[in-house]
C-alpha cells in the first residue's frame, strides 16, 4: 500500500500565539511493499511526519494519500478509523501502552476495536504473538509481570494483530541490547516479506542499511534527500556533518582508514563489504 | 591499592524462587574505570542497586572503601557513591537545572551561601552552565543526563556509577555523555572510580577493565583487549565485540592479538605498505 | 495540549517578575478578597484598571492573558446564563416561559462575568511571572507558622514542587498513550456510562503504571543523592524582600484605599 505526501505543511496550534511550524512543504512517497527508513536528527520532524500516516495529525495544508484514503485538514475524525485499520504504528518505547489483565487480552484490543469478533480477534492475537516470538506460556500472564524485552514484543504484537498493510516503527530498537536489536531487524524484514509497506524511523544507520530499500532524510521539517542506502551513504562527508547524521559504522571506519592512508574504492556500508574491500586492497599489494 | 568496592559471596533472589546472584565475588580497585557489561536482564543493574543499598541482598558482604554495607552505614556509603540512572526524566528532581544540582547539596545541609559556587563548578565540568535556569522539559536527553552527572559531581563522590545512562539517548546525546565521562576521568584521574553499566561495547572499550556478567555469573574479567579477544564467549552471552573487533575477525590474515580501533587502523595501514 | 496557559511560567525581567513570590501571593490573595467586595460600576472599574495596569507592568503581550481566558470561556458563559435566567426582581426585560430576564439579573450577570475574568487575569499574572518552585517555596514560608501545630509544611512544599515539575512530563505521556491507543483503534466512546468508563481504561492504566514507575525511579534517585526527610535540609533558593517589594506593598495599600473611597462615594 503506497503512501504519498503532497506539499504537506503542519503547524502545532495553528492560529494561536504559540503557532509552531513543524513540517514545511513535504512531498515524498513511500512505495508499496518496501521498507522506507526515515532519518534525521532529533527534532527534525520525523515523528510528526509519521503521525500523518494514520491521521493522528492532519496536515495544516496539503494532503497525504494512503492507498485510496485521502487525508487533508478537512478529514472528519470518524473517517479515520478506516485509515487506522490499514496503518499500524509502533511508537518509541511501546511497552508504555500495555494495559490489559493478560497478554492475550492486550493484543486483542486492536482487532476488537476494528470490528473483529472475539474468536477472530483471539486468532489474530495468537498469530501476532507467535510472529514476534512471545512464548505461549506467557499469554495468560499479566503484561506487567514480563521482562522489558518481552513487554516490547507484546506491544509490537498489539499493533500487528489488526494485520495492518502499513507498519510504522518509531525507533523500535531504542534501549534493546544487541541480540534484541538483531531480532527486531529480522522482524522488519519478515514484515516486508509478508508484503507489508514498512516505515522505519531510526538513529542507527547500521539498522537503516540492514533493512531499508530507501532512505528519507529530514532536516528542520523538510525532506532534504531520498535515495537508496547505497546512493545516499556515498554522498560527500560534509553533507552528513551538516545534516548531523552519522555514517554506518563501516563507513566511519573507512573514513578513518582513508585518513591513515588507505583509500577504499567506494564507501562500504556493512561490515562484510568493508572486510571484503580491505582484504582485496591488502591482497592486491 | 585501595579497594573501592568489594563484593563477597553475594546471594540475591528476585523472589523466593528465582536466584540471580549465587556466591558472587567482585572487587573494584579505587581509581579504576570499570565497564560492567551484559545483555538486558543479566543482573548488572541489580548489582548496582545492591551496592547502594536500594535493595537488600539475601546473604554476603559488600564493603565500600572498607566500610561494610549495613542499615547503619547505608547513608554514609551513599555519600561516597554517585549514581546516574537510565531514564533522564525520572531522576530530575529540581524544577530547573540549578535546582536539580542543588537538591543533593540541600540534603547535605550545605549553607545556602556556599551553594551557587558548588553548582556553577559542577555544571562547568559537564558543560551545562549556560543552561542553569532551564526547565527539564526544554532539554534534550543527553543534556538531562549531563545535568544528572553534575548533580552527582556536586556532592564530590569517590565513586560514580552510570547505570545504562546512555541507553535511551540518540547518538548525539550518547557522544556528548561519553565525552563528558572521558573529560571527567582526565580531570580527576585516580581520585575517581568510575563504573559504567552498559551493553554498548564501543562504550566499554573506553574503560580500563571490562567485567562481563550473565545470569548473575561473572563470565569474563580483564582489560578490554583481554575480554574482547574472547569473541565466541562474548557471542554466546548475547554480546558483540566492538566494531573493530568484529572487523578484525574477518581480516585475512587476522591480526594475532586483539586490537582496538586505533591499533587496527595502524596495523592495516602498515599491511598495505 | 499546547494552548493551556493556566499555570504556565514565562520567563522575563519585569518589575513583577522580580518581586518576591511571597509578595505576589499575598498581593493576589488580598486583591481577590477586596475585589469580591465590589458592588458598584465604579468599584469594578477601579479593580479592572488596577489589573490592566499590572498586566502592563509584566511586560507580556495581552494576547497571552487572553489565551489564558479562552479555556474557561464556557464556564464563564454558563455561570452568566444562570445568573441571567434565574435572578428574580423587577423590571422584567424579557420573558420566555419560565425564563425571566430582569434588570437586576442582567447587572448581576455582568458583575459575575467581570469577577471571573479579573480573578483569572490576576492569578495568571502570578503564575505567568513566577516559576512553580518559587510558588511552592513561598507557600512553604508563608505557611511556616503551621509547623507549630504539626502540619508537615516542608513535606507538602517538596511534594508540590515535584508534582509541578512532573506536570509537563505527564501531559506529554498522556498524549503519547492516547496516540498509541488511537492507533490501535480506540474509538470515541458511544454508549452508556459503563461503556464509556470502560473505554478510558486503556488510557488510565498505562498512565498510572507509568507514573508509578517514575515515582519509584525518582525515589531511588532522591535517596542516592542523600535525601532522608524533607525537614533536615537547607535551601538553595532563599527568599528576600527587596526595595521593590516595599513599593509593591505600598501600591497595594493605595489600591485598597482608593477602592474603599470609590465604594463609599459612588
Amino acid at each position: 500500500m503506497a503512501i504519498t505526501f503532497e506539499k504537506v505543511n503542519f503547524s502545532y496550534g495553528a492560529g494561536t500565539t504559540l503557532a509552531h511550524a513543524i513540517l514545511h512543504d513535504v512531498t515524498v512517497n513511500m512505495p508499496s511493499g518496501q521498507v522506507t527508513a526515515i532519518v534525521g536528527q532529533t527534532g527534525s520532524g520525523k515523528s510528526t511526519l509519521v503521525q500523518h500516516i494514520n491521521g493522528l495529525l492532519k496536515p495544516t495544508q496539503g494532503r497525504v494519500v494512503v492507498d485510496d484514503f485521502e487525508l487533508t485538514a478537512r478529514t472528519k475524525e470518524k473517517q479515520l478509523m478506516q485509515l487506522r485499520q490499514k496503518v499500524g504504528i509502533v511508537f518509541q518505547f511501546p511497552e508504555n501502552q500495555l494495559f490489559a489483565n493478560s497478554v492475550l487480552e492486550d493484543v486483542m484490543y486492536a482487532p476488537l476495536n476494528f470490528g473483529a469478533d472475539k474468536v477472530a480477534a483471539q486468532a489474530a492475537a495468537e498469530t501476532a504473538l507467535r510472529r514476534v516470538g512471545v512464548a505461549e506460556a506467557l499469554w495468560q500472564k499479566s503484561p506487567f509481570e514480563l521482562s522489558g524485552g518481552q513487554m516490547r514484543r507484546v506491544a509490537m504484537a498489539g499493533t500487528l494483530a489488526s494485520d495492518p498493510s502499513v507498519v510504522v516503527l518509531d525507533e523500535p530498537a531504542a534501549g534493546l541490547d544487541p541480540k534484541g536489536q538483531a531480532e527486531l531487524l529480522q522482524l522488519v524484514l519478515e514484515l516486508k516479506s509478508l508484503g507489508k509497506t514498512v516505515v522505519f524511523i531510526s538513529h542507527h544507520m547500521d539498522h537503516v542499511v540492514a533493512v531499508a530499500d530507501q532512505v528519507v532524510v529530514m532536516h528542520d521539517g523538510r525532506v532534504v534527500a531520498k535515495d537508496t542506502p547505497a546512493v545516499l551513504f556515498n554522498r560527500d562527508l560534509d553533507w552528513f556533518k551538516k545534516m548531523k547524521l552519522d555514517l554506518p559504522k563501516a563507513g566511519q571506519f573507512a573514513e578513518k582508514l582513508t585518513a591513515a592512508g588507505m583509500k577504499l574504492p567506494e564507501r562500504p556500508l556493512t561490515l562484510t563489504q568493508l572486510a571484503t574491500a580491505i582484504n582485496t586492497e591488502v591482497g592486491h599489494e | 591499592m585501595t579497594q573501592a568496592i568489594k563484593i563477597n559471596n553475594l546471594n540475591y533472589q528476585y523472589d523466593d524462587t528465582q536466584t540471580l546472584f549465587d556466591d558472587f565475588n567482585l572487587t573494584i580497585e579505587s581509581g579504576q574505570w570499570v565497564a560492567l557489561v551484559g545483555h538486558n536482564g543479566s543482573g548488572k543493574s541489580t548489582l548496582a542497586k545492591l551496592v547502594l543499598g536500594l535493595i537488600a541482598a539475601n546473604a554476603g558482604e559488600i564493603t565500600v572503601f572498607g566500610v561494610p554495607l549495613t542499615v547503619e552505614t547505608v547513608h554514609e556509603i551513599r555519600g561516597q557513591i554517585g549514581m546516574v540512572f537510565q531514564n533522564p526524566d525520572n531522576q530530575f528532581v529540581g524544577a530547573t537545572v540549578a535546582d536539580d544540582v542543588a537538591f543533593g547539596l540541600e540534603n547535605q545541609q550545605l549553607p545556602s551561601n556556599d551553594m551557587p559556587s558548588r553548582i556553577d563548578e559542577a555544571l562547568n565540568i559537564v558543560g551545562m552552565q549556560a543552561f542553569k535556569d532551564r526547565e527539564p522539559h526544554t532539554l534534550s536527553g543527553g543534556q538531562k543526563q549531563r545535568v544528572a552527572l553534575a548533580s552527582v559531581l556536586a556532592l564530590a563522590p569517590k565513586i560514580i556509577i552510570l547505570d545504562e545512562a546512555t541507553a535511551m539517548l540518540d547518538p548525539d546525546g550518547r557522544d556528548t555523555v561519553m565525552q563528558t565521562l572521558q573529560a571527567l576521568k582526565a580531570r580527576f584521574g585516580k581520585a575517581l572510580t568510575l563504573i559504567t553499566i552498559t551493553h554498548d561495547m564501543d562504550e566499554a572499550t573506553l574503560a580500563d577493565r571490562v567485567v562481563v556478567i550473565n545470569d548473575g555469573q561473572l563470565i569474563l574479567d580483564g582489560t578490554p583487549a583481554a575480554v574482547f579477544s574472547q569473541r565466541d564467549l562474548m557471542h554466546d552471552n548475547g554480546l558483540a565485540l566492538p566494531f573493530a573487533g568484529e572487523l578484525a575477525a574477518q581480516m585475512q590474515p587476522a591480526p594475532a592479538n586483539y586490537l582496538d580501533e586505533r591499533e587496527l587502523i595502524q596495523w592495516l595501514s602498515r599491511l598495505k605498505k | 495540549m499546547n494552548n493551556i496557559m493556566i499555570g504556565r511560567f514565562v520567563p522575563g525581567d519585569s518589575f513583577i517578575h522580580r518581586l518576591d513570590p511571597r509578595t505576589k501571593m499575598i498581593g493576589t490573595f488580598l486583591y481577590i478578597l477586596v475585589m469580591l467586595w465590589a458592588n458598584s460600576w465604579a468599584s469594578y472599574a477601579w479593580t479592572a484598571i488596577f489589573v490592566l495596569g499590572l498586566i502592563r507592568l509584566t511586560g507580556q503581550p495581552f494576547k497571552l492573558y487572553w489565551d489564558g481566558l479562552k479555556p474557561i470561556f464556557w464556564l464563564i458563559l454558563f455561570t452568566v446564563v444562570l445568573q441571567l435566567a434565574f435572578t428574580p426582581g423587577t423590571p422584567v426585560l424579557y420573558r420566555l416561559g419560565p425564563v425571566v430576564i430582569t434588570t437586576p439579573g442582567l447587572i448581576n450577570a455582568i458583575y459575575v462575568m467581570i469577577r471571573f475574568v479579573l480573578i483569572i487575569l490576576m492569578s495568571t499574572i502570578l503564575t505567568l511571572t513566577t516559576p512553580p518552585t518559587s510558588i511552592a517555596n513561598a507557600l512553604e514560608m508563608l505557611l511556616g507558622p503551621l509547623k507549630k501545630i504539626k502540619v508537615p509544611v516542608a513535606e507538602l512544599a517538596l511534594m508540590l514542587s515535584i508534582a509541578l515539575r512532573f506536570v509537563p512530563l505527564l501531559m506529554d505521556e498522556t498524549q503519547k498513550i492516547m496516540n498509541a491507543q488511537k492507533s490501535r483503534g480506540m474509538g470515541f466512546s458511544t454508549g452508556g456510562p459503563v461503556k464509556r468508563a470502560k473505554a478510558i481504561i486503556p488510557l488510565l492504566i498505562p498512565l498510572f503504571v507509568g507514573a508509578l514507575q517514575r515515582a519509584l525511579d525518582l525515589a531511588n534517585a532522591m535517596e542516592v543523592r542523600g535525601f532522608r526527610d524533607a525537614v533536615q535540609r537547607t535551601k538553595y533558593r532563599v527568599l528576600h524582600y527587596e526595595k521593590n517589594d516595599g513599593l509593591a506593598f505600598a501600591g497595594l495599600f493605595v489600591f485598597v484605599v482608593v477602592f474603599v473611597v470609590t465604594k463609599r462615594l459612588f
